[in-house]
């Protein structure tokens, strides 16, 4: 979308100190309210958490836990991800899942994935775009919400070849 | 010192000196017990380890031992010291003087305790002492330019801002020509503008300028010579050359408002003058197009259509790019008549077209959408200001949904509330906003102010601790200058039952006069506080102290003051004081008032009510003591002495002046005596000023509806 103006996107890092700025996003922005867990989660993640802001103004943010697979490897999953309303489509959604991206590939992290209700297709066609796709579908997996029904979409990152 | 010790232990004892000044207490501690292992009555020993543990939080230990040291040793100079350091490490300023003096009786010339005592000096304010001092400092080491200088301030201080000059001079004589060294060029600089500012202050402003051209060459801060040098030529009448040179200034630094300011600072134009600087400030505009000061000063003057273009220019940019202080910025405006309301249209008019279009009026370009956020922010402080709480409350919360992390809209959220009288939802505001960002201060303190006014102090003393190292509040709390809350609540509030106790055995007369106190000493520590602050800015060439403590209120409940045999004459004295220190704020004649009733001086009562209508006619106190004073009035019995017909004279004279008000309140508290208030008013109507006659009006409308 054309504001016609440059305005600078950054990102900065989640912390104690500011952590309750994720939170108010997070209450404006999702149906659910987080648990301590998620917000612990969130901060043992380091990097792959970020918040962004718009000509410093806090507006949207990123959430990832880390987890261990069976095999010792580390997988990403993606809690949270989402900008305020009134400042969607100026590709600072884009900015974050890029971050976390990148990041995956810099620590050779071969799989990112994440929860989506079934009928939200804007988030769907979102992801897509990235490289994820659809790998199972979980009957029931919300509880207040209709529909329950969610799908894991994931995006496997091929090994970086060394240079 | 430690003269009388053997070498082994002298040599411990200089470790303890040098362990107290690292403040390596603990090892400072060993060497002080070895030497009393052997010594046990070593009076400097005993002295210096008192001192050392009362570093470590044993105060009791420390004093104990000080005192020892002092009786085993009264001759040493270096117990005295000792026990004037301790003194002082307790604000007991005097005492630790006092101390000092004994100490220097012994040795007189000893250089670092008569530092130490020109320091207190400077602190209680006692100006003759510190210029002895400062001038036997320096006659005992004329060859330091900091005892030099010293003098001179000292001299400066104790308002002799000639002689300080005199001893700046003598000091300059003893100077090579080829002097300053490089690496003091800047300090050299700036003794120089201390004596040319001396000079201005004292009025030559001739020998000032003579003076500071002469040491051009020597100067380093370029900027304040030429500063200094145009402000001497305004003041000598030269202007075409200050013109010349604030244009130079102003190619330096275009935003420089001491430049700017001058033309405006009077404030008062005729519109030709106005059209004048208009047209002065759109040429500088031109030249310093980022210059945001030339755009911002025209505000000031202008008026009607031409402020509203200037306003709308200057506003727009600001709004786009988010400046959270512009509201500050433009406060000042709302005190000019008609600027509130053009302020207001023209940022409506920009939320309507943002809000339909993205865009400001007349634009192509659409804005970011931070823009509406930052209207609806204005837009809040601008209601808040002009006290229609309900539309400030609506705008901020509407700029709170979209965009809730922004910190300064639950500031303001807060702020609205307090003026709206909620205070606990203040607090709870101000708690929210200090939640999103735990490592500002500024919103820490913001947070606490608000507690304190909600009367949550345990609350707030939690949360300002949060902001002290190691947990040491008391200390940390006077650091950082919190004086005006650490006055009043430096005893913590006692059990609520045993305060309701103690207040219960009064009787309720009593129990009233001691709440009076309690807010008289509140005014009175917050005028103090605010009397340090001035002191400490305006004394910026004072090298006195670096910090200025103010010993705790040893009666912070009032109990003492609740003994005193005479309260209402105790209590006029505490009223001279606001009286004569904050004659503009309400509250002094909210108490003058309260006072003089007590007191039967309807005079003075008048007097206060008259006061409170200037400041605030619309204030609720001010109606109450409206209404009070009426009825009292209306009591008294006809006049018979003298004395009583003169204050019966004065008040017919000042009646009509009031009158609209006594009809309001008439018609409000006895509403079967309605028309005679509308006599009343409409008696007065004639000859009046037109803002009393509009008054007038409004009261008489209001008493028909009735």
């Amino acid at each position: 979308m054309g504001a016609g103006r440059e305005v600078s996107i950054s990102l900065d890092g989640v912390r104690d100190k500011n952590v309750m700025q994720l939170k108010k996003l997070n209450v404006a922005l999702f149906p659910v309210r987080y648990n301590d867990k998620y917000y612990a989660d969130a901060l043992a993640s380091g990097e792959f958490t970020k918040l962004a802001y718009y000509s410093d103004i806090c507006v949207g943010s990123i959430a990832c836990r880390l987890e261990k697979k069976e095999n010792g490897a580390v997988r990403v999953y993606i809690m949270t991800l989402g900008v305020l309303a009134p400042y969607r489509g100026l590709g600072i959604g884009t900015r974050l899942l890029n971050h976390v991206l990148d990041l995956s590939s810099k620590q050779n992290i071969s799989e990112i994935y994440l929860h989506v209700q079934t009928n939200n297709e804007d988030a769907i066609n979102f992801y897509k775009k990235f490289g994820f796709e659809i790998t199972e579908t979980i009957q029931n997996y919300y509880t207040n919400i209709t529909p329950p029904d969610c799908y894991v979409v994931t995006k496997f990152i091929s090994p970086q070849t060394k240079k | 010192m430690g003269a009388s010790l053997p070498p082994k232990e002298a040599n411990l004892f200089k470790l303890i000196v040098k362990s107290y000044e690292t403040k390596q207490y603990k090892k400072g501690l060993k060497a002080a017990d070895a030497i009393l292992k052997k010594f046990p009555d070593h009076g400097e020993t005993l002295s210096m380890k008192g001192l050392t543990l009362n570093c470590m939080d044993r105060k009791s230990e420390a004093y104990e031992l000080v005192r020892l040291g002092l009786k085993n040793d009264l001759k040493s100079h270096v117990c005295w010291h000792v026990y004037g350091l301790l003194y002082r490490s307790d604000r007991e300023y005097r005492e630790a003087i006092k101390c000092y003096r004994n100490a220097l009786r012994i040795d007189p010339d000893n250089i670092e305790i008569l530092r130490d005592l020109s320091l207190l000096q400077a602190q209680m304010r006692d100006l003759t002492g510190f210029v002895e001092t400062r001038q036997q400092l320096l006659t005992l080491k004329p060859n330091h330019r900091m005892n030099w200088i010293g003098f001179a301030v000292a001299h400066h201080l104790n308002s002799n801002a000639s002689k300080a000059v005199d001893i700046l001079e003598a000091y300059e004589g003893t100077l090579e020509d080829d002097y300053p060294p490089d690496n003091e060029r800047c300090e050299h600089g700036e003794m120089i503008l201390y004596k040319v500012s001396l000079l201005e202050e004292s009025g030559s402003f001739d020998r000032a300028l003579e003076e500071l051209r002469k040491k051009e060459s020597k100067m380093v801060d370029k900027l304040a010579y030429k500063e200094q040098e145009v402000s001497l030529l305004v003041q000598l009448g030269r202007l075409e050359e200050a013109a010349e040179l604030y244009r130079a200034l102003l190619a330096m630094n275009p935003d420089n408002y001491r430049c700017l300011g001058l033309s405006s600072e009077d404030g008062h134009h005729s519109s030709n003058e106005s059209d004048e600087l208009d047209a002065l400030y759109k040429s500088l505009a031109q030249h310093y197009s980022w210059s945001s000061a030339v755009k911002r000063i025209p505000l000031d003057f202008l008026q009607g259509n031409k402020f509203r273009e200037a306003a709308d220019n200057y506003v727009r940019p600001l709004l786009t790019k988010g400046v959270p202080s512009l509201f500050s910025d433009l406060s000042p405006l709302y005190d000019h008549p008609g600027k509130a309301d053009i302020l207001e249209q023209l940022v409506l008019e920009l939320e309507n077209s943002i809000r339909s279009s993205g865009r400001y009026p007349g634009r192509e370009e659409k804005e970011p959408p931070s823009t509406l956020m930052w209207i609806l922010f204005f837009l809040a402080q601008h209601y808040d200001r002009r006290r229609q709480y309900d539309l400030a409350l609506s705008k901020i919360d509407e700029a709170i949904e979209h965009t809730p992390t922004v910190i300064d809209l639950y500031s303001v959220k807060s702020r609205i509330l307090k003026h709206a009288g909620d205070l606990a939802a203040a607090a709870a505001l101000a708690d929210e906003a200090r939640c999103m960002d735990l490592a500002d201060r500024y919103i820490n303190s913001e947070c606490v102010k608000r507690m304190l006014q909600a009367d949550q102090v345990v609350l707030a003393e939690k949360t300002a601790v949060l902001f002290t190292k190691d947990g040491d509040q008391h200390n940390n709390l006077h650091d950082m200058q919190c004086i005006c809350y650490i006055k009043l609540y430096d005893t913590p509030p006692k059990s609520a039952t045993e305060e309701d106790d103690e207040m219960s055995k009064l009787l309720p007369a009593q129990k009233k006069k001691l709440r009076q106190k309690q807010r008289k000493l509140e005014a009175r520590a917050k005028k103090e506080a605010e009397v340090k602050n001035e002191e400490s800015n305006t004394g910026a060439a004072s090298k006195s102290g670096k910090r200025h403590v103010k010993p705790v209120d040893p009666d912070p409940h009032g109990e003492k003051l609740l003994q005193v045999e005479d309260p209402l004459l105790e209590a006029t004295k505490y009223l001279k004081l606001l009286q004569k220190h904050s004659p503009n704020s309400l509250e002094t004649h909210l108490l003058s008032f309260e006072l003089n009733m007590r007191k039967q001086k309807i005079l003075l009562a008048l007097q206060a009510v008259k006061k409170l209508l200037e400041l605030d006619a619309e204030n609720p106190d001010t109606h109450r003591c409206l209404i009070r004073f009426f009825h009292k009035v209306g009591l008294m019995s006809a006049p018979v002495t003298d004395t009583e017909k003169l204050v019966w004279n004065v008040l017919e004279a000042e009646r009509p002046s009031i009158r609209a008000a006594v009809a309001e309140m008439l018609s409000l508290l006895e509403p079967d005596r309605k028309s005679e208030a509308i006599k009343l008013v409409e008696e007065s109507v004639n000859n009046l000023v037109p803002r009393v006659e509009t008054e007038m009006c409004r009261v008489l409308s209001l008493l028909n509806i009735l």
